[in-house]
């Protein structure tokens, strides 16, 4: 078991590598340029800056020769900051891209570490009342809901909640962290953060039962027609017995499984949703970086993402080694 | 299939019927009622399950498939009674009625009755007519007086549960104050009585871990565990390999006498029957063609069908290069025609077997045989 988690944690450095020369490579050819943005500010300001100037900066930022061994160089002067633990300075906001990071993941991730919480409570639930009555009156209203909330995009249903709970009703907060006109502390600045994240989580929420639910169905479904099931009826056993402990335990398999790898996506930020409810989360940020072009921080942001897909993915399998007793790891 | 096309108005029309019909089952299944609702008496004291006129359709879109169709057969005790028919004859389903195993909601009893001679906790005996029993009051028989093996010890048993774990939960559910020790002594015991030769190590055991053989035995100490006076094993070595298939026909024999209780055996192997057997059940396209002691079936078999089993039986006598086999398939089991179904398939027609489909005869006091070959002899003798 050690020896296998060793053995992926070397080959999972050697698809990061990868990763990160596909990510810098693609980030160079990106049609955004942040220098010449910064000059087109500073112009419009009624200065000029000298050619000299404009090419001191791109030397200066490091992306003075974008021809393929200027980009390679680049690339490894990153790569060597790395073995250093430095992740750069984001250019946008003058700091080290770490350090963005860190101030930013919090919120994102506890948005969605909730709205996953709640996800899972709800569609699990939702999807084996399905599966045991299936093509029944209950089983229709569960997947016509749940289907409802999978095809609506997230800025409209987002701004719909906004409008309804936020604006007409008044209920919640409309945007923002924190109340701008009250200066809370202790467990009232703890409450108006939670208010003001409840609309966005309950978008979230709505928005991603129904896959989870749909998942739970099938798997469930499929695990209700096996042999062993039928074994378990055949013993005298209740069927609340048969469904929550035979039937459960085998839909388990792949549910804790996708739960390993929804680790990125817990840092990831919703991009869209901090957007429509003005989230200072690292999705906002992210998004700002791409079409600021700043390389230090996209290539930093992305690469902490695809370590924690790494090492998701490594505990996926590993959980599923510890459900399924089928399956060794060696 | 042009025959079989159905136009988008028809298939509606069948949906509409059948939920109908499913939605009346369903609801007969789950009624609640009392005890006094499904209590019977047996025709025959000697007997412990009598089947009595059954039918299991199952509703599907393309038509009702009248699955059994009017089966009569009775269980003697401690005797064992083999089921044979070529796959899809209804056997299964026969015995997946009486354990009311079925796939609802298309999966229905629709009619008849299965008798069977129960014996409460406290001793007194009591007929009950499963084939009425509400759903939750199946629990007094099933796993309990009736136990079931299955064709598949591949994947019978939940892969995520120890042997242990699963024969543990039979124990409790007989004796919910039983403890953690008692159970495993008595999955033990069990374990070992099928012949297991490290009890301890299976019993921590998962199924992964065992053979296609060992697992059957665990599915047979499973069934055994509950006590039952009935079991049910439905084609217990189709999957298993021919050594393992002597083991274990061996062990449902030295169990049949050491539980006193009675086996009903389905298979499609003649051999099995003739070596397991007391009486034999032989049926064809949900229906039973012919039924008697082993002695009479194959000595003296009277329908078509039957004689052409035995005629289909490798043997090493034959010189023959090739196997006998029956011309034709199995009818199609949807709106089936009110004449023998074995009449496309019988070299021995006469004009009656386009007429409506022959009644039971009775050849000797066990013999019966559903032929119009035979109602001539019947008037004459």
């Amino acid at each position: 078991m050690f020896k296998y988690i060793i053995k992926r944690l070397i080959m999972s450095v050697f698809i990061l590598l990868g990763v990160s020369m596909i990510i810098y490579f693609l980030i160079r050819l990106m049609p955004v340029d942040f220098i010449q943005d910064k000059i087109n500010a500073i112009n419009q300001g009624g200065a000029t800056v000298s050619e000299e100037t404009v090419n001191a900066m791109y030397e200066m930022y490091g992306l003075g020769d974008n021809s393929f061994l200027g980009i390679l160089k680049g690339y490894f002067s990153w790569l060597g900051a790395l073995a250093t633990l430095d992740l750069g300075t984001s250019f946008v906001y003058g700091i080290p891209v770490a350090q963005v990071i860190f101030e930013h993941m919090g919120i994102s991730f506890a948005i969605a570490l909730i709205a996953t919480i709640f996800e899972f409570m709800i569609a699990i639930p939702l999807g084996i009342t399905a599966a045991t009555h299936q093509y029944s009156f209950r089983d229709y209203i569960v997947t016509i809901l749940v289907m409802i909330g999978i095809s609506l995009p997230s800025f409209f249903f987002g701004q719909m909640l906004k409008d309804v709970l936020a604006l007409k009703l008044g209920w919640f907060p409309a945007s923002g962290l924190v109340n701008a006109t009250a200066s809370f502390s202790g467990v009232e600045l703890l409450l108006d953060y939670f208010k003001h994240m409840f609309i966005p989580i309950l978008t979230i929420v709505i928005l991603s039962i129904g896959a989870r639910m749909r998942m739970t169905r099938t798997n469930m479904l499929e695990v209700m027609n096996s042999d062993y099931i039928r074994t378990a009826r055949a013993k005298g056993l209740r069927e609340s017995v048969v469904i929550n402990k035979h039937a459960f335990r085998n839909t388990l398999i792949p549910l804790v499984t996708s739960l390993a790898g929804l680790l990125p996506s817990l840092f990831s930020g919703a991009i869209i949703t901090e957007q429509v409810f003005d989230l200072p989360g690292i999705g906002n940020i992210a998004l700002d970086a791409m079409n600021r072009g700043d390389i230090p921080f996209i290539m930093g942001y992305n690469m902490f993402l695809a370590l924690l897909s790494v090492i998701g993915v490594l505990l996926a399998d590993l959980m599923y080694g510890l459900v399924d007793p089928r399956v060794k790891l060696e | 299939m042009a025959a079989n096309y159905l136009s988008g108005k028809e298939i509606r029309a069948i949906a509409k019927e059948n939920k109908k019909v499913m939605k009346r089952l369903e609801a007969y299944k789950y009624r609640k009622c009392d005890e006094s609702e499904y209590l019977t008496e047996m025709k025959n004291a000697e007997n412990i399950l009598e089947i009595d006129d059954l039918h299991t359709y199952f509703f599907t879109d393309q038509g009702v498939v009248k699955a059994v169709n009017g089966v009569s057969f009775d269980i003697p005790k401690n005797a064992t009674v083999g089921v044979v028919g070529e796959s899809g004859c209804g056997k299964s389903v026969t015995s997946m009625s009486v354990m009311r195993l079925l796939q609802a909601p298309t999966g229905q009893i629709y009619s008849g009755e299965i008798r069977f001679k129960a014996k409460d906790k406290d001793g007194t005996v009591k007929t009950y007519d499963i084939a009425k029993m509400p759903m939750r009051d199946i629990f007094k028989i099933r796993g309990n007086e009736i136990a079931m093996i299955f064709q598949e010890p591949m994947t019978s048993l939940n892969p995520v549960f120890t042997i242990g774990q699963q024969l543990d939960e039979v124990t409790f559910i007989h004796d919910p104050e039983a403890t953690k020790e008692d159970a495993k002594a008595r999955s033990i015991e069990m374990l070992n009585l099928v012949g297991i030769a490290m009890p301890e190590r299976v019993y921590n055991a998962f199924p992964h871990e065992l053979s296609g053989g060992m697992r059957q035995r665990v599915m047979i100490s499973m069934a055994l565990a509950s006590n039952p006076r009935l079991i049910i094993a439905d084609e217990p070595t189709t999957a298993l390999d021919v050594t393992i298939q002597a083991q274990i026909l061996d062990l449902l024999r030295d169990l049949k006498t050491k539980i006193d209780g009675s086996i009903m055996l389905i298979t499609h192997d003649l051999g099995i029957i003739a070596e397991m057997a007391d009486y034999v059940v032989v049926m064809y396209a949900g229906k039973v063609i012919e039924k008697g002691t082993v002695q009479e079936i194959f000595h003296n078999p009277m329908h078509p069908y039957t004689i052409g089993l035995q005629k289909s039986k490798p043997t090493l006598q034959s010189d023959s290069d090739t196997l006998f086999n029956i011309p034709g398939n199995v009818p199609n089991p949807i709106n089936m025609p009110d004449h023998c179904y074995f009449k496309e398939r019988c070299t021995n027609c006469i004009g009656k077997c386009s007429g409506e489909y022959p009644g039971m005869i009775q050849v000797s006091p066990t013999h019966f045989v559903a032929c119009h070959l035979y109602e001539e002899d019947q008037k004459n003798g």
